[in-house]
């Protein structure tokens, strides 16, 4: 966890979410000045959005164990890869959550690690190609463990492209985060609120099915669990009263996700007494060695229990 | 070609929609056919673009990826609208199907120009000039700038529902806001500078809404004179070179930039670094008003001098334009931008698209039956001298009569796209894989995902 965060705080100049980063020339505030709206109008249409986009948690979709940890192996590679390619963080997140728009709609095979790892190349490339300002070839998504040929790897982007409809502008919580902090903390923010939100973010995205929830909550509890541990029903109500669009985020959902945040947290310290190994993005084991004994733990897996689900 | 006999074109599933007539365009980004659907009867003529073959090894091109993604969630009478999109496995290219529009301003004004040698009459300047800022301003509410507009890429219906209605098409270079920008070099596009704002010319790395606004003054005028406002040489180098005469020619009309005027002036690269050209060479302010040859009283000229206003920030929206004063005034824009509602206004007959039917979808020409060569995939041999090409973009198209809500209408059309672009079988049979080693993820309702065997290189375990 340590190594994740200093790495956020290390990079987050980098990020251009907190200054705006000339160098990627990434405008965010800029250009919704140009055309008059509003901050407080911008983060309207995109709640407005994310309720089109659908997310919501499918009770019939669940994750057998094999996918549960095939799911974390793929963001172990995506957060590590992130980190060789020099994405940005929001890049690795927006390719976890095209991930798991993907397993929505369609199925892999129990132990089946190469398509996990296949779909989560596919993923990563095309969120870089939405993201970032340099897109490295398909070769340069390496894997030691599997070897994809570009054509491969092209052809598994567009089914993904395909599956998601092409809807690859998925709002993230990370276009919130910059607007909540500040409309949370009155005064400026304490300054590692930034990021220790990210932090609480990547921390839950590790457990949570990014399709389960909306990423405006997730913002909003990351930003309040960062700022305040102990806050009660009362006091996100209040908080998230200071939100011109709060009618559209219900302050229940937040303070559940705030909950679970904390609850991902405490287990996650505890695991980490133990296994100090595995979260972090760059002290992670990936060898073969580790991917062999995977697998073998494959055959005792229960098959694919993943329910159904329509395309809507 | 439009039986695509002895081409593989003729096992795709999705090509058997269409009766192909021909290459109707060329473009920065592919090729551009005609085509008539078989069914629903009537036949509708679709407007088909390929895109040109990402380089090996890179993947999906984002271009590709952006602009459908664009095109999608459009839906404006003014704007095209994505019908369909078809991926053609064997090579991985991709197409988009687009309802067909007849004409565009290019060739309205050139009509007009070498043909018909007059202008264009009041009323269509007004009507396609007010249709065209209000597809742009519901594309500005839209987080989305064009940022390629030029007469090529506006399109006019021809006859039938939506005749005269215009049509904003091409947006290879569009973007949502918040993506991140890319020098427009970087993706080996070429983009007209005569229709570039001054703060991208002077080396602004912001990209505004502001920036179509220009555009559409520049064409705004264009339309009035039928010739391009400022018609600069282009300096063709690699990354983004600074186009001098490109600004030599704005300044030669509009005087000079200030400081005093557009502030944020001092801040831009090339007015920094060429301070003996842009800031030492003295302009007389020609006049933009002997150039359009409005009154300056007008309010055709006042509409059109905010539009060229230097300052981006100070450049009149979309949305302002739509408001103007110029379009409360007779002639009254309307909707059929082609016929004017009074009587007494000749209706002008603009030239149908020619249309080459020696090239087939995947842009190679085709030769004599004796001659006939198996097309190489990815290959685009131009069909260049074949017929006519003035190469332009997409001259592509709207939609008629798409069901209102937008997801609706996507649903549709990419529940086609999946229904024949993901057949398993197809890609196996295209691939040369053995029978029984299924190539593709199942839906999910066919539970599982049998493998990629022969896709994969090597698989240690």
């Amino acid at each position: 966890m340590d190594d994740l965060s200093s790495s956020l705080l290390c990079q987050e100049n980098d990020t251009c979410l907190e200054e705006g980063g000339d160098e990627l020339e990434c405008q965010l505030v800029g250009s919704r000045h140009d055309c008059g709206v509003s901050e407080d109008e911008y983060v309207g249409i995109l709640v407005e959005r994310e309720i089109v986009l659908g997310f919501r948690r499918d009770e019939s979709l669940v994750f057998g164990d094999w996918m549960k940890r095939a799911r974390l192996e793929a963001i172990n590679w995506i957060l590590k890869t992130r980190a060789t390619l020099g994405f940005r963080f929001e890049t690795a997140y927006l390719s976890v959550t095209y991930f798991d728009r993907f397993l929505s709609r369609r199925s892999i095979d129990s132990e089946k690690w190469w398509a996990i790892r296949l779909l989560s190349i596919a993923c990563l490339s095309l969120a870089a190609k939405m993201e970032e300002c340099n897109v490295p070839e398909l070769s340069e998504f390496k894997s030691e463990d599997y070897s994809f040929e570009g054509k491969v790897i092209q052809k598994m982007e567009l089914l993904v492209l395909t599956t998601l409809e092409w809807e690859m502008g998925i709002i993230t919580p990370f276009d919130f985060l910059s607007y909540f902090i500040t409309k949370f903390c009155k005064e400026s923010p304490p300054s590692p609120t930034f990021s220790k939100t990210m932090q609480l973010i990547f921390t839950t995205m590790k457990e949570v099915n990014l399709m389960d929830q909306k990423p405006s909550v997730i913002a909003a509890a990351a930003t309040l669990v960062a700022m305040d541990q102990k806050m009660t029903m009362e006091e996100v109500e209040l908080k998230m009263s200071s939100i011109p669009q709060h009618r559209l985020l219900e302050p229940k959902d937040v303070l559940e996700y705030y909950n679970l945040i904390q609850r991902l947290q405490e287990e996650e310290t505890k695991r980490d007494t133990h296994t100090p190994i595995d979260v972090t993005d760059s002290s992670r084991v990936t060898s073969s060695a580790a991917m062999a004994k995977r697998r073998r733990l494959t055959f005792s897996d229960e098959g694919s229990s993943h329910g159904k689900k329509g395309e809507g | 070609m439009g039986d695509g006999s002895g081409s593989r074109w003729s096992r795709a599933e999705w090509v058997q929609q269409y009766d192909l007539l021909g290459k109707i365009g060329e473009g920065t980004y592919g090729l551009v056919f005609l085509a008539r659907t078989k069914t629903p009867s009537p036949s509708k003529s679709i407007a088909i673009k390929k895109f040109k073959q990402s380089k090996d090894g890179d993947g999906v091109s984002p271009t590709a990826i952006r602009e459908i993604m664009l095109l999608r969630e459009i839906t404006h009478e003014n704007v095209v609208k994505l019908v369909n999109v078809h991926i053609n496995h064997a090579d991985m290219s991709l197409y988009l199907a687009f309802d067909y529009a007849e004409h565009d301003l290019y060739e309205i004004i050139r009509h007009h120009r070498d043909k018909l040698n007059h202008s264009i009459n009041q009323y269509t300047v007004k009507s396609l000039l007010w249709q065209l800022l209000n597809g742009l301003s519901y594309l500005h509410s839209n987080w989305m700038i064009h940022r390629d507009l030029k007469p090529s890429n506006i399109l006019v219906m021809g006859e039938g529902e939506e005749h005269g209605v215009v049509k904003i098409a091409d947006f290879g270079l569009a973007r949502i806001y918040q993506a991140p920008l890319k020098p427009l070099s970087d993706n080996g596009v070429v983009v007209t500078i005569w229709y570039r704002a001054p703060e991208l010319l002077l080396g602004a790395k912001h990209y505004t809404s502001a920036v179509d606004m220009w555009a559409v003054g520049c064409i705004f005028a264009e339309l009035l004179t039928l010739k391009p406002l400022f018609q600069g040489a282009e300096v063709k180098a690699t990354s983004n070179p600074f186009q001098l005469d490109q600004l030599d020619k704005i300044f030669k009309v509009l005087g000079h930039p200030t400081l005093e005027k557009w502030p944020s002036l001092a801040s831009l690269p090339h007015w920094q670094q060429d301070v003996q050209h842009i800031q030492g060479h003295k302009y007389d302010n020609t006049g933009l008003y002997n150039v359009v040859h409005l009154s300056t009283k007008s309010p055709a000229y006042d509409l059109l001098s905010k539009m060229l206003e230097y300052d981006p920030r100070k450049r009149i929206t979309a949305a302002q334009a739509l408001e103007h004063e110029y379009f409360k005034i007779e002639p009254l824009p309307g909707r059929n931008a082609l016929v004017p509602c009074q009587l007494g206004e000749k209706i002008v007959n603009y030239p149908t698209r020619p249309v080459d039917n020696t090239t087939d979808l995947e842009g190679t020409t085709n030769l004599p039956a004796s001659q006939a060569v198996t097309a190489v995939s990815g290959s685009m041999p131009g069909a260049h001298g074949s017929n006519r090409s003035v190469p332009r973009p997409m001259n592509v198209v709207g939609m008629q009569r798409m069901p209102p809500q937008p997801m609706a209408a996507y649903n549709l059309t990419s529940q086609a796209a999946m229904g024949d672009g993901m057949n398993p079988g197809n890609i196996s049979k295209q691939r040369g894989v053995p029978q029984g080693h299924p190539q593709q993820l199942r839906r999910k309702e066919q539970m599982g995902m049998p493998g990629y065997p022969s896709q994969q290189k090597s698989r240690r375990i």
